[in-house]
């Protein structure tokens, strides 16, 4: 069964480099430098590259799962465990992607009101948040694609804030190398896991490819640019902080901004958060989005209902993370779930696939 | 079931003539119409008796040109000898002579200034020849799409002469017009002009379809048409590019855009168009293509200037007062002691105040809207702020914020640009920075699924069409723009002929 798509609802392949880089980019980049500094101190860039790598892997999985199945998650789950353990599946699957749309939305409303307002009510923040992002997806898949797109080129000036601490530079904190255990090396890439997480919406959206055959070199080159970019967000504090400091920032990208000197303006985190908003847009759509297609899929709802009942819900869940330590938490238990779907579920479905096609086409021959 | 088919097909036949005439008066006879006629003092039917026959003559007076009628028509009629209303026809100076029996063509015809003349009252058999009146405005400079070098000529009020501006720019057998009539009872002409083999029949279907279906009594403007076809009428940006040059026209429709042209208003209207065409001005054309970018570039930054300048004010004054670096911090406590206000009410009043000056300067008479734009903004800025009502740095940026958002070339961009600060002002004074964040993103959901007849709105941007970039941002020099816009969907891609130069090295 294969899904079909109306051609104008469909976006170019080459969009997919945006749609990655976007939503790999959320709010784990903001803190994960002091994660992995505790962890493998200066040999972190190298747990960034080995985990990347592992990621392009398991996105070649995934490509050929949706390629030989031939449509989406759904389609997938259904043939692969039949109608209702597929259908089962699906619907956690579905609620892990609400479940990242909560911590995208959440830890983004705490980023803001530690930094910008220490009034400001929780709700406040998030319905503001919650109601821009039905903007977006009201406006169907292109338009949440548009956003993925417009947020990169937007927060593209950002990255000229990085040449401002390394005035203060001292390179000899990316030394010694190899000193650290594997042990210690694999506790790492999970740690950065929450970083890389995101790009498992493709199981979603893949039929709203136009030419899906060349959508992977650019899912590829998407997943590389995010690479580099957690390098280079890596490498300016480790530089310009030494390691017992990192070890105690809790936000390492936004103390960056703090060293920033403009003649006309001090504080330019202020205006960094902002921009921000952006950065968690294009994954908070792409989330509730992911997760309201699937019910759509498996029971036929209405996708503008239930993507107010989702964000509906996800603001009201998010109330009851009142403080930090429950933040993390949340944060932590997401990063574990996505960690072992992965690197455990995605290769146990493309084991089980590749078998279950030679059984079948042996079948068929015998 | 039966009554129930005929009425569904009686309506689809009266849908059919509803953009010309109401279906119930298309049954009518001729003597209706002439009762019909009558009713007015400035209908004039009289019997004129001629060598061998007397013939009626009926027109509408001050529709005609009564010196045309009789030096092409009654003199004429008067030497004929002929003794039938079909011999009378080559005895008349015209070309094209309508010899129709139809009742409703009579009636369409005297009303746009034809002379009917008919051999017998009673029979509805008659000739229709042209006498129009041609009075009305002479061509004349272009005033709210002013440039300094470049054509001097703009539309005027009538569709003949606008078509003549058009036509004589474009001597190609390509160019097609086609008329549609839409109003119920002002019947206004629209004439929908493309270039055969460039414009994209999708674009073209779209168009006619959708002004097929217009459904209202009355189009007295190109605006009119401009909300009635519009793919989103919600929406506070305008989707087709209004002009009152005939060369911008011109350069449209070479494009693959299609042009309308309504009766009776100055004002063309092209399709599809993308928000950057409304920042761009004839100006960036006739320099050279880096001084044209510099300027556009200019006018694009003010533009976010004055959407942004006062709530930013706002938002940093009321919220984030750290942004402000120590040297400034000074200057602006200094402005703003003792005003009794807070920020936002401080801002939000003096945008007003601007608002209500362009607002009276706009319906005053030119040289009194003059003094009341100086005086007004001048006294009353300098008083409020010796009043302690408002800071003088607010001052400079709403005056600067007035001044940028003056250099939208487009009338109707201009004021969209001009209220779409108000959302973000009130943005701003509720959540600070996020708050004109969370606006700016709301505008961007909005722009993302406009569409200006189909095609996206935003388009260079999102889809991301590296191409089109040549004419958005910067424009090129002419020898790169030898591509058509690829928003349009051009049948013909190709400016130029495609011939690659090869670069010269020195001293060859």
């Amino acid at each position: 069964m294969r899904v079909k798509v109306p051609e104008d609802h469909q976006v170019s392949p080459f969009f997919l480099l945006f749609l990655f880089e976007s939503v790999l980019v959320g709010v784990g980049i903001l803190g994960y430098q002091r994660v992995l500094s505790q962890v493998t101190g200066s040999d972190s860039w190298m747990v960034v590259f080995i985990a990347g790598f592992c990621v392009q892997i398991i996105l070649w999985m995934m490509f050929r799962l949706l390629e030989r199945g031939g449509g989406d998650l759904i389609t997938l789950h259904e043939s692969l465990f039949g109608r209702w353990i597929g259908g089962f599946l699906t619907l956690a699957a579905a609620g892990y992607f609400a479940l990242s749309g909560l911590v995208v939305l959440r830890t983004y409303v705490e980023i803001v009101t530690v930094w910008m307002f220490p009034k400001m009510s929780y709700w406040m923040l998030s319905i503001i948040v919650a109601i821009v992002a039905y903007s977006f997806i009201a406006g169907g898949f292109r338009s949440i694609v548009g956003i993925n797109f417009l947020s990169v080129i937007y927060t593209m000036p950002l990255l000229f804030t990085l040449f401002f601490p390394l005035k203060n530079a001292d390179y000899y904190n990316l030394l010694p190398y190899f000193n650290h255990s594997a042990a210690d090396m694999l506790k790492g890439v999970q740690q950065i896991t929450l970083c890389y997480e995101g790009f498992e919406f493709l199981l979603m959206f893949y039929p709203f490819l136009k030419e899906p055959k060349q959508a992977r070199k650019w899912g590829h080159y998407g997943i590389w640019t995010a690479i580099f970019l957690y390098e280079l967000v890596l490498i300016v504090p480790q530089v310009y902080f030494n390691e017992e400091e990192l070890n105690h920032i809790v936000w390492p990208s936004l103390a960056l901004w703090e060293i920033v000197q403009l003649p006309f303006m001090e504080r330019f985190e202020y205006i960094g958060v902002t921009i921000w908003l952006f950065t968690i847009l294009p994954n908070l759509c792409l989330a509730i989005w992911s997760a309201s297609r699937a019910t759509k899929r498996l029971f036929g709802f209405n996708q503008r209902v239930t993507v107010l009942i989702m964000l509906i819900a996800i603001v009201i869940a998010g109330y009851f993370f009142k403080n930090r330590q429950l933040v993390n938490q949340l944060n932590m238990t997401q990063a574990l779930i996505g960690f072992y779907l992965l690197y455990a579920y995605i290769p146990i479905l493309f084991i089980y696939q590749t078998i279950l096609q030679k059984v079948r086409k042996r079948h068929g021959q015998g | 079931m039966m009554w129930f088919t005929r009425k569904r097909k009686k309506r689809s036949m009266g849908d059919e003539t509803a953009g010309r005439q109401a279906p119930a008066d298309s049954e009518r006879s001729l003597a209706d119409l002439f009762n019909d006629l009558r009713q007015s003092k400035d209908f004039v039917s009289r019997d004129h008796a001629l060598k061998n026959m007397t013939v009626r003559i009926s027109y509408v007076k001050p529709l005609i040109d009564t010196e045309t009628m009789h030096r092409d028509v009654t003199r004429y009629l008067l030497k004929s000898e002929a003794a039938t209303l079909e011999d009378l026809i080559p005895d008349l100076p015209y070309t094209t002579v309508i010899h129709t029996k139809d009742v409703k063509e009579m009636k369409e015809k005297l009303l746009r200034g034809y002379v009917l003349i008919q051999e017998n009252q009673n029979e509805a058999n008659g000739i229709l020849l042209e006498t129009v009146a041609k009075s009305g405005r002479q061509v004349d400079a272009p005033e709210v799409e002013f440039s300094v070098i470049g054509p001097k000529e703009s539309f005027v009020e009538s569709l003949e002469p606008n078509l003549y501006l058009i036509r004589k720019r474009l001597p190609i057998s390509e160019l097609r017009i086609k008329e549609v009539v839409v109003g119920k009872l002002t019947k206004s002409r629209i004439a929908v002009i493309y270039i055969e083999g460039i414009a994209n029949k999708e674009n073209l279907n779209t168009l006619t379809q959708r002004l097929k279906d217009i459904q209202y009594d009355q189009v007295i403007d190109s605006s009119f048409i401009t909300q009635m076809v519009a793919d989103n009428n919600h929406s506070p940006f305008p989707q087709l590019l209004d002009t009152e040059r005939p060369d911008r026209v011109v350069s449209g429709l070479v494009e693959g855009k299609i042009a309308m042209l309504v009766d009776g208003s100055p004002l063309a209207l092209m399709g599809p168009t993308t928000i950057v065409e409304f920042f761009s001005a004839f100006d960036d054309y006739a320099l050279t293509w880096y001084l044209a970018s510099a300027f556009r570039m200019i006018r694009l930054a003010s533009v976010a200037f004055s959407v942004l300048a006062t709530p930013l004010y706002v938002a940093v004054l009321t919220y984030h007062y750290q942004l402000i670096p120590k040297s400034l911090i000074g200057t602006i406590i200094s402005s703003r002691m003792g005003i009794p206000f807070p920020p936002f009410v401080e801002a939000f009043f003096m945008e007003i105040t601007i608002e209500v000056l362009r607002e009276a300067g706009v319906r005053l008479p030119t040289k009194v809207g003059q003094t009341i734009g100086i005086v007004g903004g001048i006294v009353i800025g300098t008083a409020s702020v010796q009043a302690n009502l408002t800071s003088n740095i607010l001052l400079i940026l709403v005056g600067m914020g007035a001044l940028a958002s003056f250099t939208t070339p487009n009338y109707k961009m201009n004021n969209t640009v001009r209220l779409l600060r108000f959302p973000f002002l009130i943005a701003a004074a509720f959540w600070g920075l996020i708050g004109i964040g969370a606006c700016f993103g709301l505008i961007v959901a909005h722009l993302l699924t406009l569409k200006s007849l189909g095609r996206p709105y935003i388009e260079p941007f999102f889809p991301y069409r590296v191409r089109d970039l040549k004419d958005a941002f910067v424009r090129l020099p002419y020898n790169q723009q030898g591509i058509r816009p690829q928003q349009l969907r051009p049948l013909d891609t190709w400016r130029l002929s495609h011939k690659k130069k090869k670069g010269r090295d020195i001293d060859e």
